[in-house]
């Protein structure tokens, strides 16, 4: 159970900074729509998890934040990611397309040996 | 990275208050807000907004929760919550807590000093590279195995170790030692410091360089170069104020400068003799005797070449010796031991310190028995708490958590009080090693950080040890009757009257093995005290003088030596004339203070003895007939007098046996039971084959048997000559007061000084002294053993009487009834010392079955078996009478009961 939701919460962590990266900085509010928009209904069940995430991506450095004002003039907790970390995004980027890529052919051939 | 990272932030945020936790709630509010209002744009009224929001998000206090336990480091948090929790509950109950604490300091201070002593002496290791590869290589009787504490080894000839580095492969190196003594002046009055003389490779074998200077090098050792000497760290502080200007001056050692050229770290190579060497000296080997044959005294300290273990080194120099033995007939009738240094130097002292950490363990359990059940009451007390508590929603894992880092926490104050008491202790037990102990390294017994951590970990292991049981009862306890459970305490369920029946069982079980151990260990003490030594004690005072081999010539081949004979001559005849002097003597050994050094001897007439005894052999050196070995020492007229051994046939010596008159001896005993069973030995002519030379004398004289090497030793049989005749290299003054022995000190003091101011007093003991201190083991094991004993019976009645009185409290309206109904003193009585008698009676029980496997880890000399049935008896009835005083005031308490008051109170 524990290793499922650490998985899913690793995912969330790089949409997360994809996320950043993409539109630069942003609130709670605005990463969870973002998020919610391009996976579906993937943080749909429980959007709260997502401080969570943000709050370990902040401890390890990841990114930073500060209070600021939203679109409607109230004040938010503004995201962004750091420096350091967006050169690494890339890398990470990549090997998880790979893992994807490999993980699918092997899912595939494997379907494929049954049958 | 990461994770260290997160770490740090997650400490820094424990420190700091919870504007973080604002901010979350900040976050979620705005994160609501904007939901809703994206909900109301897509046509939901605000209230279905809000709601619709709110379920998307999650379970808010959940999310709040696992944030607020991520962020900082929850546990940490939770223990500090427990620590100050714990403490507020401590402080409120201030006599539990003392008590608590001053038991298990008792017992932690105890441990802790014994500890720090055994630390200092036996486990500590050695301070050179690889110790475990070092080892002692000595010469030894035929089949002579090394077993420690066992006086079997014999110094190395100077040929046989020039034979053994040649001949040998195992070692990667080799050094030989003698040891010396100088003499060192201040002003007029002289003082003798030990030392060693050393061989070229004794400094690198061992791999310690000098702490300021530095060590011998081969330069030192050329007949013109300069005399070196390296300093020990002890001479340096105590004579030299630890000036480091003091390498490349000159000290004064026998009358001749030396240059000093390093200074050694402290704690460099204890000898295990009782007297560390304090300063080293180049041996430079006479040529005339590098090869001999006939001078022992040399120690050969070897390192072990890699991978060689020291059986593999034992089974080479084996063959070594046996080869040399037939190449070199007559030189060489010994065999080898190979003594692995750290052994060789701590294990014979390891079962004592064995037996004192047991029973020191012992008064720690005991200590943590009670402590437990102080909390297990403490825990019914707090029934109520525990249940209102977790009905509050406490799980029993929290309690549990609670009660042990209470229970922690004592065992942490109990231990640093331990560690602040502890060298109470540890000063009287090093005041009770004489230097006759031999016990090494006791000037470094200090309190530091490895003795803290031993008193940390062991005060942690006594915190689990009493709190998990209680922990475990409180954790568990229901709490419907924990609520209903009327005011505080008084109701002890069944089980936890049987356990902490159970814990005082155990501790009156451990105070009697303790007290079973400690009474054969004074009866064995006292038994030697009052054995008869041989001599008479009182009254007589003996001095250790060193006599400065510059001024009176070394001991020299032939034995004789007349500016010796005529120094002890002067020495006697001074002493005798001093008025509270009754009467005075010179020898070369003191009685308890020897070891057997055996010289064949050959009785004239009688043909060698048979082969059985593997040390009678033909003297091939003087070509005799050996019959067997005897103890030998050279004595003036006055010593038998003096020291109070009754002469039993022939005569003493006197003035007329001179060095030009025939040699005659006196023999004891044990000699004439040995040699001369059936016979009158008087007028019998000897051979003693003391090497380097074998004089024959006639025997003059049978003194009465005296125990040369400990009050539990047999007598060896020994054979005495005349000082004048063959005078020895050392010398014991030794003298009988017309009254108190202490008071012709000062006197006797005065002529050794006048005869000669560079003749140092190396010791100056009472023999009544010399008695005590020869029993050191016996007095130090009695004393500590005997004090846990105490301390151990003292707090088993201590928990034996809380137990008791908490029964009869919990049984106050019970009592109150049946005494209403007629009860009288003598049913109360029954209920009460019933309860305590049958727990006192268990703990003696299960005590002595333990006791009676356990009193076999005592040195077998040390008891008797005869001493068990009384031992046993003595110690069941102090814990019968100590049931009894421990029970009285509960049911005095029980009969004093008012039904009326009790009852009413319901």
């Amino acid at each position: 159970m524990k290793e499922q939701s650490d998985v899913r919460r690793g995912t969330v962590a790089l949409m997360v900074l994809k996320t950043l990266d993409v539109l630069g900085t942003l609130h709670g509010y605005g990463i969870a729509r973002r998020i919610e928009q391009i996976s579906g209904d993937l943080l749909a069940v429980n959007q709260g998890t997502l401080y969570l995430v943000l709050l370990k991506l902040e401890q390890e450095g990841a990114i930073t934040s500060k209070w600021g004002l939203s679109d409607s003039n109230r004040k938010a907790r503004f995201y962004r990611l750091t420096r350091k970390r967006r050169k690494r995004l890339e890398y990470e980027t990549r090997s998880w397309e790979q893992t994807v890529r490999i993980m699918g052919r092997f899912f595939a051939a494997k379907v494929e040996d049954l049958k | 990275m990461k994770a260290l990272r997160r770490l740090i932030t997650r400490l820094n945020a424990c420190t700091f208050g919870h504007r973080q936790e604002e901010r979350l709630r900040q976050e979620i509010e705005e994160h609501l807000a904007l939901q809703t209002e994206e909900n109301v744009r897509a046509g939901l009224s605000l209230a279905e907004a809000r709601r619709q929001a709110v379920l998307k998000f999650g379970a808010i206090e959940a999310i709040k929760e696992e944030y607020r336990d991520q962020r900082r480091l929850p546990f940490l948090e939770t223990v500090l919550r427990d620590s100050r929790y714990s403490i507020r509950q401590l402080r409120k109950f201030p006599i539990f807590a003392v008590t608590a604490i001053t038991i298990l300091a008792l017992g932690i201070g105890a441990s802790t000093a014994v500890y720090s002593v055994a630390k200092a002496a036996i486990f500590a290791p050695l301070p050179f590279p690889s110790p475990d590869r070092m080892v002692l290589v000595f010469e030894a009787w035929l089949g002579e195995r090394f077993q420690p504490g066992v006086s079997n080894l014999i110094t190395v000839r100077p040929g046989v170790y020039q034979d053994w580095r040649e001949h040998s492969h195992c070692f990667k190196s080799m050094a030989a030692v003698q040891h010396t003594q100088a003499t060192i002046m201040d002003g007029d009055r002289a003082s003798v410091a030990d030392g060693l003389l050393v061989d070229d490779d004794f400094f690198p074998t061992l791999g310690v360089p000098a702490r300021l200077g530095r060590y011998l090098i081969p330069s030192d050792y050329g007949t013109n170069g300069s005399r070196a000497v390296v300093l020990a760290d002890r001479i340096w502080r105590s004579r030299y104020n630890a000036d480091r200007s003091i390498v490349g001056r000159e000290i004064t050692l026998n009358g001749a400068g030396y240059r000093v050229v390093g200074v050694m770290p402290p704690g460099f190579l204890p000898t295990g003799s009782g007297s560390d060497p304090q300063f080293w000296l180049p041996l430079r080997w006479d040529p005339a005797t590098k090869y001999s044959f006939v001078l022992w005294g040399n120690r050969v300290y070897a390192r072990l070449n890699d991978g060689v273990t020291v059986a593999q080194a034992q089974a080479e120099m084996d063959t070594v010796a046996t080869r040399m033995r037939a190449a070199r007939a007559g030189d060489y009738t010994f065999g080898v031991i190979v003594a692995p240094l750290d052994k060789y130097l701590f294990a014979q002292h390891e079962r004592m310190f064995a037996l004192l950490l047991i029973a020191v363990g012992l008064v720690l359990l005991i200590a943590c028995a009670n402590v437990a059940n102080l909390f297990l009451a403490r825990a019914l007390e707090r029934r109520r708490e525990f249940a209102v508590r977790s009905a509050l929603g406490a799980s029993s894992a929290t309690i549990l958590r609670q009660v042990l880092v209470e229970s922690l926490l004592t065992a942490l104050g109990g231990g640093l009080l331990g560690a602040a008491l502890s060298p109470l202790l540890t000063r009287p037990v090093l005041a009770l090693l004489p230097a006759a102990s031999a016990i090494p390294r006791l000037d470094q017994v200090q309190v530091d950080w490895r003795v803290l951590s031993f008193t940390l970990i062991i005060s942690m292991i006594a915190g689990l040890l009493f709190g998990l049981a209680p922990a475990i009862r409180a954790a568990g306890g229901d709490v419907s009757s924990g609520l209903n459970a009327r005011g505080r305490g008084n109701s002890l369920g069944r089980s936890e009257g049987r356990l902490s029946d159970a814990l005082v069982v155990a501790e009156i079980a451990l105070s009697l093995v303790l007290l079973v151990g400690g009474s054969l260990l004074s009866r064995a003490f006292l038994r030697l005290l009052h054995t008869d030594p041989g001599f008479r004690p009182t009254k007589c005072i003996a001095l250790r003088l060193a006599i400065p081999n510059n001024r009176y010539g070394s001991y020299e081949v032939g034995g004789k030596n007349a500016p010796r004979q005529k120094l002890y001559y002067r020495l006697e005849t001074s002493a005798q004339s001093i008025s509270s002097v009754q009467v005075a003597g010179i020898a070369e050994k003191l009685p308890l203070r020897q070891f057997w050094n055996p010289w064949s001897i050959s009785i004239e007439g009688r043909p060698p003895a048979p082969a059985r005894d593997r040390r009678s052999l033909t003297s091939k050196r003087w070509g005799l007939p050996m019959q067997g070995d005897v103890s030998t020492q050279p004595v003036s007229p006055g010593y038998f007098a003096a020291l109070g051994i009754p002469l039993i046939r022939g005569r003493a010596f006197d003035q007329h046996d001179g060095p030009d008159s025939p040699v005659v001896a006196v023999v004891n005993e044990a000699m004439v039971r040995k040699f001369f069973a059936n016979e009158d030995p008087i007028g019998k002519r000897i051979v003693i084959d003391m090497t380097s030379y074998a004089r024959r004398m006639t025997i003059v004289g049978v003194a009465a048997d005296v125990r040369m090497e400990g009050m539990d030793s047999k007598p060896l049989p020994e054979v005495f000559w005349p000082m004048a005749q063959l005078p020895s290299a050392n010398a014991w003054l030794v003298a009988r007061a017309r009254g108190d022995a202490a008071s012709v000190a000062n006197a006797l003091d005065r002529i050794v000084h006048e005869t000669d101011p560079q003749i140092a007093i190396v010791e100056s003991s009472m023999m009544t002294q010399v008695v005590g201190d020869s029993l050191w083991r016996e007095r130090l094991s009695t004393l500590l053993v005997g004090l846990f004993a105490g301390i151990a019976v003292l707090i088993a009645s201590g928990g034996l009487y809380a137990v008791i009185a908490r029964a009869v409290q919990r049984r106050t309206q019970e009592l109150g009834i049946r005494i209403a109904l007629g009860a009288t003193s003598l049913q109360v009585a029954e209920m009460v010392l019933g309860h305590g008698l049958s727990v006192s009676a268990t703990g003696v029980v299960i005590g002595s079955l333990v006791a009676l496997t356990g009193y076999r880890l005592l040195p077998e000399q040390t008891y008797q078996l005869g001493d068990l049935p009384w031992v046993f008896a003595a110690v069941g009835s102090l814990l019968f009478v100590l049931t009894l005083i421990a029970c009285w005031v509960p049911f005095r308490r029980a009969v004093g009961v008012d039904p009326a008051t009790t009852l009413r109170s319901e």
